[in-house]
């Protein structure tokens, strides 16, 4: 009780009654920077205990929007509580501050439209920290969204800051927004194999792990009767959490599924027509051995060469690349 | 293999072996599974650690996702206003915790029982549930207290129409589950609207000679504020 009695003479002393400007004397001043100085470190210590106490109550992205409105509602009370000890007149602050709050808006227009853009986003929510986003062409996982900018990092760590104008007026594709997300393989197999063997095989594997969804189901159908081979499309459904997991394991654990059972990717192909005599109008149709699939492929790279011409109507020659008698 | 130890401890049966044994100034923690899994975790404690082993919350493997349970069964229909209790089995995940210092930590969770996940509701705003499709039965079925539960259902149909279930969720964070002869939980399900029914746990034990499991789910224990979910998409 004597301390505080000593402390209000110490400020009714002659040096802190001391006029600065107007009737501000040094010991308004005083006061008024140390209202501010207890405002923050209340401000700060609230705004820590909240952390603290909601850190796993509260996603990330709400915490910290608690955090700094707690923050800054604290400083702000503060602010005004501080104020009046410089003699201030709030009401000419507010015209003063409407005159003042046309010319920074036309100054610093594209400020305040990050600023808006970031109080929107807030509210919005559009994007939030730890997902990972496409803006325009940059993909990034959100860091920090902050009230001008969005932080966040590339897949190769490096720092990414958006004006949140840009995200606010710009396409922004959230791959992880939803709770779970497809992605789907094209698988494809000779045609001698047996492709409703290979989808029992696939949709084994798929009820085997745990993160293809039960529910909506996987779809394991013949997509394409392709060139080469049989394409048999694969969609699974997994948690947006972990699908990118999913996805670059259950590709080769299919592939080698299919290959235990005999099944064979297939290479790139061609079915040659020959005619054995000129006189027969159905020509013998003849398909490549499975082993000698490579060797044909080199005899069918340039069918029209002249070696073909040259030598018996039957008869394959290897073509080894140009010769002289190409260049010829 | 469910109960309380004081470190050191082991335990063994054909299908594990289960051990913390001092090594030098640690004691270190071993699963050995028949399959040929194994773990290995170091512990720095005193020594006045007890260890807890007990099934848990079925929704932490293989890796946490969500914290709900969905057990699909063959579809009844439940008459108005109708009552009806059920038994559908669960899938067990068991938890080695540790207790020091008023504190617990769980020190390894491993599971006999196949995993799979789902979704309920949409992609957009639905949730991943760990999924297990059961049986229905009139009375507790036997069971593999080391792989599967059962779950006591009551239904209770609060609409003036039939009702066709076919699912039920339940939260994780209420979840209460016991051992004795077997594993056991009890819960009720009211249907709300044709659309939506409520879900929660009933924390009593299917006979008194079941023990409580720890939970490593907790929530703040307000007495007079029930812990539910609700069912919005469908049942």
């Amino acid at each position: 009780m004597s301390d505080i009695f000593n402390t209000s003479i110490i400020f009714k002393s002659s040096i802190f009654a001391t006029p600065v400007y107007g009737p501000t004397t040094i010991g308004n001043m005083l006061w008024f920077f140390i209202i501010l100085v207890l405002a923050v470190i209340i401000a700060k210590i609230v705004s820590l205990n909240l952390n603290r106490f909601l850190k796993d109550r509260v996603r990330k992205n709400d915490l910290n929007l608690i955090t700094k409105a707690a923050y800054w509602l604290i400083f702000s009370i503060g602010f005004l509580t501080a104020l009046p000890n410089l003699h201030v007149d709030l009401s000419g602050i507010l015209v003063a501050g409407g005159i003042v709050g046309i010319i920074i808006g036309f100054a610093a227009q594209s400020v305040v439209a990050n600023l808006i853009s970031g109080i929107f986003l807030i509210f919005e929510q559009p994007l939030k920290i730890g997902d990972n986003v496409l803006i325009e062409d940059t993909l990034i996982i959100v860091e920090d969204i902050r009230i001008f900018s969005t932080i966040g990092k590339t897949f190769e760590g490096i720092y990414v800051r958006i004006p949140n104008e840009k995200i606010f007026t710009t396409t922004i594709t959230n791959y992880v927004a939803n709770t779970a997300r497809r992605f789907e393989y094209a698988v494809e197999i000779r045609y001698q194999d047996d492709a409703a063997r290979a989808i029992q095989i696939i949709e084994a594997l798929i009820e085997d792990e745990p993160f293809c969804l039960k529910k909506p189901g996987p779809s394991v159908f013949v997509d394409e009767l392709a060139a080469d081979g049989v394409i048999i499309k694969t969609r699974i459904w997994a948690p947006s959490e972990v699908w990118w997991d999913i996805r670059t394991t259950m590709l080769w654990k299919i592939k080698c599924a299919l290959e235990k059972d005999g099944m064979e990717i297939p290479f790139p192909q061609r079915t040659i027509w020959v005619n054995l005599d000129d006189g027969d109008s159905t020509p013998k149709k003849t398909i490549p051995e499975r082993n000698h699939v490579a060797e044909v492929r080199i005899h069918t790279c340039k069918p029209s060469h002249p070696a073909l011409e040259k030598s018996h109507p039957n008869s394959i020659t290897a073509y080894n690349g140009p010769d002289e008698s190409d260049k010829e | 293999m469910y109960g309380r130890y004081e470190i050191p401890f082991e335990y063994s049966d054909d299908t594990i072996t289960l051990s913390i044994t001092e090594d030098g100034d640690f004691f270190r923690y071993t699963r050995e599974m028949a399959g040929g899994e194994t773990v290995q975790k170091t512990l720095l404690t005193t020594g006045s650690a007890i260890v807890a082993v007990n099934p848990i919350e079925p929704v932490n493997l293989p890796k946490k996702v969500t914290h709900y349970l969905e057990i699909e069964f063959t579809p009844i229909l439940i008459e108005p206003e109708g009552i009806k209790i059920i038994y559908l089995m669960f899938p067990i995940e068991i938890g080695v915790i540790v207790f020091g210092n008023k504190k617990m930590e769980s020190v390894d969770i491993f599971s006999f029982c196949p995993q799979k996940y789902s979704l309920y509701g949409p992609s957009g705003g639905g949730v991943i549930t760990k999924y297990f499709a059961s049986d229905i039965y009139s009375s507790p079925p036997k069971s593999n207290r080391y792989c599967t539960g059962v779950i006591r259902l009551e239904i209770v149909n609060k609409t003036p129409e039939w009702a066709n279930i076919s699912r039920t969720v339940l939260d994780g964070y209420s979840m209460k589950i016991y051992f004795g002869p077997y594993v056991s939980m009890l819960a009720r399900m009211e249907i709300l609207t044709p659309t939506t029914a409520e879900t929660e746990f009933i924390r009593n034990p299917a006979a008194s000679d079941f023990q409580k499991s720890v939970e490593i789910y907790h929530t703040l224990n307000i007495p007079s504020i029930k812990r539910t979910y609700l069912m919005e998409w469908g049942y």
